[in-house]
């Protein structure tokens, strides 16, 4: 490398003539760095845990128990196991209850792994043991001592168990996926299992069955479940269990955080989308710069191979410091990213891969050669003689030329990130399509602003002509800020007025409670505890867990079920006399008596899904038991209702032999009245309710939604952080498009001063060109935002539709504000400089 | 006795626009010995800046030959010319040229440095002292005068000691007295180093002082005078 070049390009950075070229990239890099490194160690957090996810080498797991012949061929192959039961339940002590993740285990487990306790509350001390606790014992997650206001020693009630706390869960083996938000564990004997009374049938309850030994057996044990797999895949009447292997957990996460860094990435592409564009018109403008440069140089005899190579280091210098600039600024952001995330995340985060690091180094050569190259392609060309003749034609590089060179840049970084060309063109003919639409609605705006000005004062005239005048730039940096305002706006509407919105549409009597897993011999009793406290109650439903089997006498395959999400799995079903309230009957006809034949009614979006009709006969299976029904109708179900919603319900003694527990939801004070309180005080019946039916579940509603908010909330905020640093990218658009006019309008406003216009006026014109283009980008904004926001409330959220005069105000508050402060900014040499000067610097 | 550095022989130059063919030079022929002095004098639009651009080798003419030194550089393609004007060659312009974001220093040291040289910048310094500038190293070109913008273009031009110097109109942007003090040093300069001169100018006070004056008039040569006449340089002029 020539040291020359060097120096050239210093003293290009030390006259401010790589400013923007360099700042675009980094933005880039930032954006492309801070997402992928996010992405990435929490990928690997995560899938880190999986490997030791299982607490053994093999497991079976099934929503009922493990079928004896499972644990005998097992022990047929000299495995170890042992067995878990996890579910949810209320756990209490005093008058303080919480609904704990309760897992039961074997005194055998884990069989790999380790779990780690500690015997203090500030873990000073952590014991890594090989076995769980031991009857009489409770080991639980420090926070609960928080949340049941106990000490370690304390004794707590589970179900109609009280047993002590004797130690406290740093880590477990096969704790799940890090998704926090759950209840807090609370790890028991598997012994002690029966006599807490916690489970019967219809109860949600996922069974475990795990082993461990020697690789061969372990073979041949996955090998045997296989095949007994396949061959009862037809019947349906005998359980069926999922064989869970660390290699298969891993892949199918893996797949799911393929899809999630996909998305970061792509929100981010908008990002390096708009830092390439100010990119290419930074490029455009250093390229202007160095002709007399690159001439003068030639004619002192250096030839086009030297101009070449000296472009070529110029370049790569740019790439290489932008691009670690960029990466440890991304690493900073990621950390931003990583804290809004904290309360939604719980895992360890190990050191990245090597994966972000290469990805975000491709993305600032990538943005080089394909923003900045194509607009300086050309330097080495130029003829020595541009040294006497200045007007001599440069051939640059055709705008489509360059507009291909950048999409294919794009293209191939899209693709990269998403790991799918299809996506990566339907990512961009979308993103296309979008600044299309834009930038039509923002030309008949400036078609209008432009007749405005004919009757406005003359600074407003000469301003508004401006934005005309150069309607293509103009275009440009509307398009640029308009898209990204617009997708900032949705997020944050999302954030703040969705479920604000959603909590509001709730009519006043939504119930405050649900009440799950009431025993048959307990409802009596149940109810006369509510009537106590003069609460009301929607009708209480017998709940059973069962499955699809047969349609008009021919087994349902599994794949067949597979279509319908709702029914792939065991369903809760019901009987009632009575339509529930949120429900209305699409064809067919409710049941008013109690039918001969059973019949019942079907949620109609899962019987299309399913492919069922009215008249079908189908078969259920119970607890291994079989019964027939007739589809009578189909119901919609408002799903917004908060009350006990079923796919299927049956008419009255369908279900009377299978033994059910029983749901209701209670009405107990106003769930909108306590939004936004993260600390709501307690119903007085819950605590009650948990000391007489300890087997009952309450589920405070306002936890679910104040769940819902933390998770929309962070999410949401994780994407603004992104849209920011997208926006900061807009705002280069801005600067560098103004960069593109920016002789001219050197020259225009010294020739208007030279002419007698003062300051005032200059400033004046200026401050309404940037303000109505603000004005436009922010009402553009603001108008697509509404729009995307319309169908998220009406299609995803099954909201009525409502306006956010908030959002209009905040898009075009913020569009004039950010665009009137960025080009003022941009442009205070304009106005400072004298117009003598401006003119012999343009000579 | 002094030698030809600069032979040229039936030169014309001729470009197509878009309906015809334009000849801009035609049939011009002269040998310049080296450390003489030579203006090329004309009307505007005579070709006086083609024929400059074509001796120094920065554009090919259409037919002729052309010796700079004893590279006959009109065999040769760009990277060969490249090669003389870095071996023999350097400039003033009218417009000066400086580099914007280059102190005064650094505008002159560049062409050394591109050239590799090792002392450039204690050379760009001791030029730029020579032409009274030691005080302004650092200034850039905004923050001098036209005449000393010029006259850090004079000292970037000798400091690289090339054989032959070309000047385009050096004193066109300047004002008489900044013109007259400018065309002083680059004389003196020329006188000290020994480099052969060829200047473009308008100006007849400046061809004056040159040891010989070329007339271009409508593309052709018409006037070639060791002395140069003043009712023929009027007439050419005018």
């Amino acid at each position: 490398m020539s040291l020359v070049d060097v120096k050239l390009l210093y003293r290009d950075w030390r006259g401010g003539q790589l400013n923007l070229v360099i700042s675009a990239l980094v933005l880039a890099v930032t954006v492309v760095t801070a997402v992928s490194l996010f992405a990435d160690r929490v990928e690997r957090g995560i899938l880190q845990q999986i490997s030791q996810f299982l607490a053994s080498d093999l497991a079976i797991r099934g929503g009922i128990e493990i079928d004896d012949a499972y644990r005998i061929k097992a022990e047929e192959l000299n495995l170890e196991t042992a067995n878990t039961a996890s579910f949810r339940s209320m756990v209490f002590a005093d008058d303080n209850n919480h609904l704990a993740a309760v897992k039961a285990v074997e005194s055998s487990y884990p069989l790999r792994g380790l779990i780690e306790v500690t015997p203090d509350i500030n873990a000073a001390q952590v014991d890594a043991l090989s076995n769980g606790p031991a009857s009489g014992e409770a080991w639980v997650e420090p926070r609960l001592l928080n949340l049941l206001d106990i000490s370690l020693g304390d004794e707590i009630e589970v179900g109609y168990l009280t047993l002590k706390v004797t130690r406290l869960i740093v880590n477990e083996p096969d704790r799940g996926t890090g998704f926090g938000g759950a209840g807090a564990r609370v790890m028991i004997s598997e012994l002690d299992l029966a006599d807490s009374k916690l489970i019967r049938p219809g109860s949600r309850v996922t069974y475990r069955m795990l082993m461990a030994g020697d690789e061969d057996a372990i073979t041949q044990y996955a090998e045997w479940f296989e095949q007994k797999d396949k061959e009862q895949s037809e019947d349906l009447t005998v359980p069926h269990y999922r064989l869970l292997t660390p290699q298969g957990a891993e892949q199918q996460l893996g797949e799911t955080f393929d899809r999630g860094r996909a998305f970061l990435l792509l929100s981010g592409t908008i990002g390096v989308l708009l830092a390439g564009l100010a990119m290419a018109l930074a490029a455009h403008r250093y390229a202007n710069r160095l002709t007399d440069q690159v001439a003068l140089m030639k004619a002192w005899g250096q030839g086009r191979g030297s101009v070449r190579r000296s472009q070529f280091i110029r370049l790569s210098l740019i790439a290489l410091v932008s691009t670690s600039i960029g990466i440890a600024l991304g690493w900073f952001a990621h950390y931003l990213l990583l804290e809004v995330a904290k309360g939604l995340l719980n895992v360890e985060l190990p050191a990245p891969s090597w994966r972000p690091w290469i990805v975000a180094s491709l993305t600032g050569v990538i943005c080089v050669l394909g923003f900045a190259l194509p607009a300086m392609w050309h330097l080495p060309a130029i003829a020595p003689l541009k040294v006497l003749r200045r007007d001599l034609p440069t051939s640059l590089v055709s705008q489509g030329s360059r507009l291909w060179i950048g999409i294919t840049a794009l293209f191939l970084l899209t693709t990269w990130y998403s790991g799918s060309v299809v996506t990566a063109v339907l990512f961009l003919v979308a993103l296309f399509v979008l600044f299309a639409v834009c930038a039509l609605i923002a030309l008949q705006f400036l078609r209008l602003v432009k007749g405005l000005g004919a009757w406005q004062g003359s600074y407003a005239r000469l301003g508004l002509a401006n934005l005309w005048r150069r309607r293509g730039q103009t275009m440009v940096q509307l398009v640029g800020f308009a898209t990204t305002l617009m997708l900032l706006l949705v997020v944050t509407g999302m954030r703040t007025n969705l479920i604000a919105e959603w909590e509001a549409q709730l009519p006043d009597d939504t119930p405050s409670h649900f009440l799950f897993n009431v025993a048959d011999s307990e409802v009596q009793q149940v109810r006369a505890l509510l009537e106590e406290d003069k609460l009301q109650t929607t009708e209480w439903y017998p709940m059973v867990r069962g499955r699809l089997v047969e349609i008009n006498g021919e087994t349902i395959s599994r794949e067949r079920l597979a279509q319908s999400g709702g029914l792939a799995r065991e369903v809760n079903l019901t009987q009632t006399m009575n339509l529930p309230e949120s429900n209305k009957i699409l064809s067919g006809s409710w049941w008013n008596e109690v039918p001969e034949f059973p019949e019942f009614s079907m949620e109609e979006e899962v019987a299309t899904e399913l492919g069922v009709n009215l008249g079908d006969i189908i078969t259920y299976s119970v607890g291994g038991l079989k019964f027939e029904a007739k589809l009578s109708s189909l119901r919609s179900v408002n799903w917004q209702s908060m009350n006990p919603n079923f796919y299927i319900i049956f008419s009255p003694g369908a279900l009377d032999k299978y033994a059910p527990n029983w749901v209701t939801a209670v009405k107990a004070g106003d769930l909108v009245r306590n939004k936004g309180d993260e600390l709501t005080k307690q119903a007085p019946f819950v605590g009650k309710m948990v000391q007489q039916f300890p087997t009952a579940i309450v589920l405070e509603l306002t936890d679910v939604v104040s769940r819902i908010r933390d998770v929309i909330n962070r999410v949401t905020q994780g994407l603004e952080l992104i849209l920011l640093l997208v926006l900061a990218c807009g705002a280069m658009v801005l600067f560098a498009s103004i960069g593109v006019s920016f002789d001219e309008r050197l020259r225009e406003n010294a020739i208007l001063r030279t002419l007698g216009s003062s300051k005032k006026i200059i400033l004046g014109a200026l401050t309404v060109e940037y303000a109505a283009l603000g004005f436009v980008s922010g009402l553009i904004a603001s108008a697509g935002a509404e729009t995307i926001l319309y169908f998220v409330q009406t299609r995803v959220f099954e909201l009525d539709a409502q306006l956010h005069p908030s959002l209009w105000l905040l898009g075009i508050v913020s569009g004039i504000a950010l665009i009137t402060a960025l080009g003022l900014l941009r442009s205070r040499e304009i106005i400072s400089v004298p117009p003598l000067e401006s003119l012999r610097r343009l000579a | 006795m002094s030698e030809t550095i600069l032979r040229v022989d039936s030169v014309t130059k001729s470009v197509k626009t878009a309906d015809q063919e334009l000849t801009i030079l035609r049939d011009v022929s002269f040998d310049l010995n080296s450390s003489e002095s030579l203006a090329i004098v004309g009307p505007s639009g005579a070709g006086k800046s083609t024929l400059l651009g074509l001796l120094a080798g920065l554009d090919e003419p259409t037919s002729g030959e052309i010796w700079l030194g004893d590279s006959k550089i009109t065999d040769l393609d760009e990277e060969g010319r490249a090669k003389v004007r870095a071996d023999m060659v350097g400039f003033v312009f009218q417009t000066f040229q400086l580099l914007g974001s280059l102190t005064a220093l650094e505008n002159v040291a560049l062409p050394m440095e591109l050239a590799g040289q090792r002392n450039a910048q204690d050379r760009a310094s001791e030029y730029l002292s020579k032409v009274g500038l030691g005080e302004r190293l650092t200034h850039y070109p905004k923050q001098l005068s036209g005449g000393e913008q010029q006259r850090v273009a004079v000292a970037r031009a000798f400091a690289c000691s090339p054989k032959l110097l070309f000047a385009d109109e050096p004193t066109g942007n300047l004002d008489q007295a900044t013109g007259a003090k400018v065309s002083d040093l680059l004389f003196e300069l020329n006188e000290q180093s020994q480099t052969t001169l060829i200047l473009v100018t308008h100006e007849q006070r400046l061809a004056d002082r040159c040891q010989r004056v070329i007339t271009i008039d409508g593309g052709r040569m018409t006037n070639d005078s060791a002395v140069p006449v003043a009712d023929q340089s009027q007439r050419a002029i005018a």
